[in-house]
C-alpha cells in the first residue's frame, strides 16, 4: 500500500499547516489535574469513610491484616522460651522471694 | 523512547510529564483528522480535548493489543462519527447503513484510489458522506485492520467490508463526476 499512497500525502499536507491552538492543551491539562487530584482524594479517603461507616453501623473496625502485623509480634501458637512471665503474675517460685511476698499480720 | 513504553512508565509513576509527551505527539495528528471530519475548528477542537480525556481515562485498559497510534485513531474516529450523528439527530452518517451484507461483490481495485492526485482526493473525500470517508481513512491513511475499524465503529466485519466497498464506489463515481480521465 505504500508504493503510492496518496491518502498519506493528504495527511502530511493537512498536518504541516495545522496546530491545535494551545488553550487546548491547557483544557486537558487542567482536567488533568482534576482528575489526578480527585483521584488522590478517593484513594486516600474513601477507605477511611467507609471504615468509619461500618463501626457506626455496629461492625468492627478492619482487622490488621498479616502483611501489617509487626515483625517482632510472635506468630499465633508460638511460645516465648525465654519470657515465662505471666502479665500480672509478680509471684516468683523461689522460697527467699515467698518470704517477702508473705502478708503481713 | 515508544508509545508503549511512556505508557508503562505512566501508569507506573503517575507523573504527567509522560502524558505531555504523548499529547505533544499525537495533538496534530488528532486535531487535522477531527477537522478532516467536523470540518469546523471549534467543534475539532472540542473533539480533541474530548478524545485526549477519553485516552487519558482508559490508558490502563491499553492492552498493546494494537499500535497505540491505531487505538488513538479509532478513539478519534468513533467519537467524531459520533459528534456528527448527534448533530444529524441520529441519522446516517454513511451512504447506506446495511448490516446485512451477505457476499460481497468482486473487490474494487484500491491503485484507483491511493494513485488519485492528492488536490483531486480532497475534493473527492470531501464529497462523500462523513461516514465512508471516515472509513476510507481508516484504511488508506491510518492503515487500519477490518478487525479494528469494526471495533472502532461497533459493526461486524463484514458490514465494514460492505461500507468500505460502498465507500470506494463512492468515491470513484464523485471523482467521474468531476473529472474525465478515470
Amino acid at each position: 500500500m505504500d508504493a503510492r499512497n496518496n491518502f498519506k500525502k493528504l495527511i502530511e499536507e493537512e498536518e504541516a499547516y495545522l496546530m491545535p491552538p494551545p488553550e487546548v492543551a491547557r483544557k486537558v491539562d487542567s482536567q488533568i489535574s482534576f482528575f489526578d487530584f480527585f483521584g488522590k482524594i478517593i484513594e486516600l479517603f474513601i477507605p477511611k469513610i467507609l471504615e468509619l461507616m461500618v463501626v457506626m453501623t455496629g461492625g468492627a473496625a478492619a482487622q490488621l491484616t498479616e502483611a501489617e502485623v509487626p515483625d517482632f509480634l510472635p506468630e499465633k501458637g508460638e511460645a516465648d522460651e525465654d519470657n515465662d512471665i505471666v502479665p500480672g503474675d509478680n509471684h516468683s517460685d523461689k522460697p527467699e522471694d515467698r518470704q517477702l511476698e508473705a502478708p503481713e499480720k | 523512547m515508544t508509545d508503549a513504553e511512556i505508557i508503562q512508565i505512566y501508569l507506573k509513576s503517575r507523573d504527567r510529564r509522560y502524558f505531555h509527551t504523548l499529547y505533544a505527539r499525537y495533538s496534530v495528528k488528532i486535531y487535522s483528522r477531527c477537522i478532516s471530519l467536523l470540518k469546523d475548528e471549534v467543534s475539532a477542537q472540542d473533539a480533541m480535548q474530548e478524545v485526549f480525556m477519553k485516552l487519558f481515562l482508559n490508558l490502563s485498559k491499553f492492552g498493546e493489543r494494537a499500535k497505540f497510534s491505531t487505538w488513538v485513531y479509532s478513539i478519534t474516529y468513533n467519537h467524531c462519527i459520533d459528534v456528527i450523528r448527534k448533530r444529524k439527530k441520529n441519522a446516517s452518517v454513511f451512504s447506506e447503513d446495511i448490516e446485512n451484507t451477505g457476499e460481497i461483490a468482486a473487490e474494487i481495485s484500491d491503485s484507483a484510489l491511493l494513485e488519485m492526485e492528492v488536490s483531486r482526493l480532497k475534493v473527492v473525500l470531501e464529497a462523500i458522506p462523513v461516514g465512508d470517508k471516515a472509513v476510507l481513512l481508516m484504511k488508506y491513511q491510518d492503515e487500519m485492520q477490518i478487525r479494528e475499524i469494526a471495533e472502532a465503529l461497533n459493526k461486524s466485519e463484514s458490514a465494514v467490508k460492505m461500507k468500505l466497498k460502498r465507500a470506494k464506489e463512492k468515491a470513484l463515481k464523485a471523482y467521474r463526476e468531476r473529472y474525465t480521465d478515470l
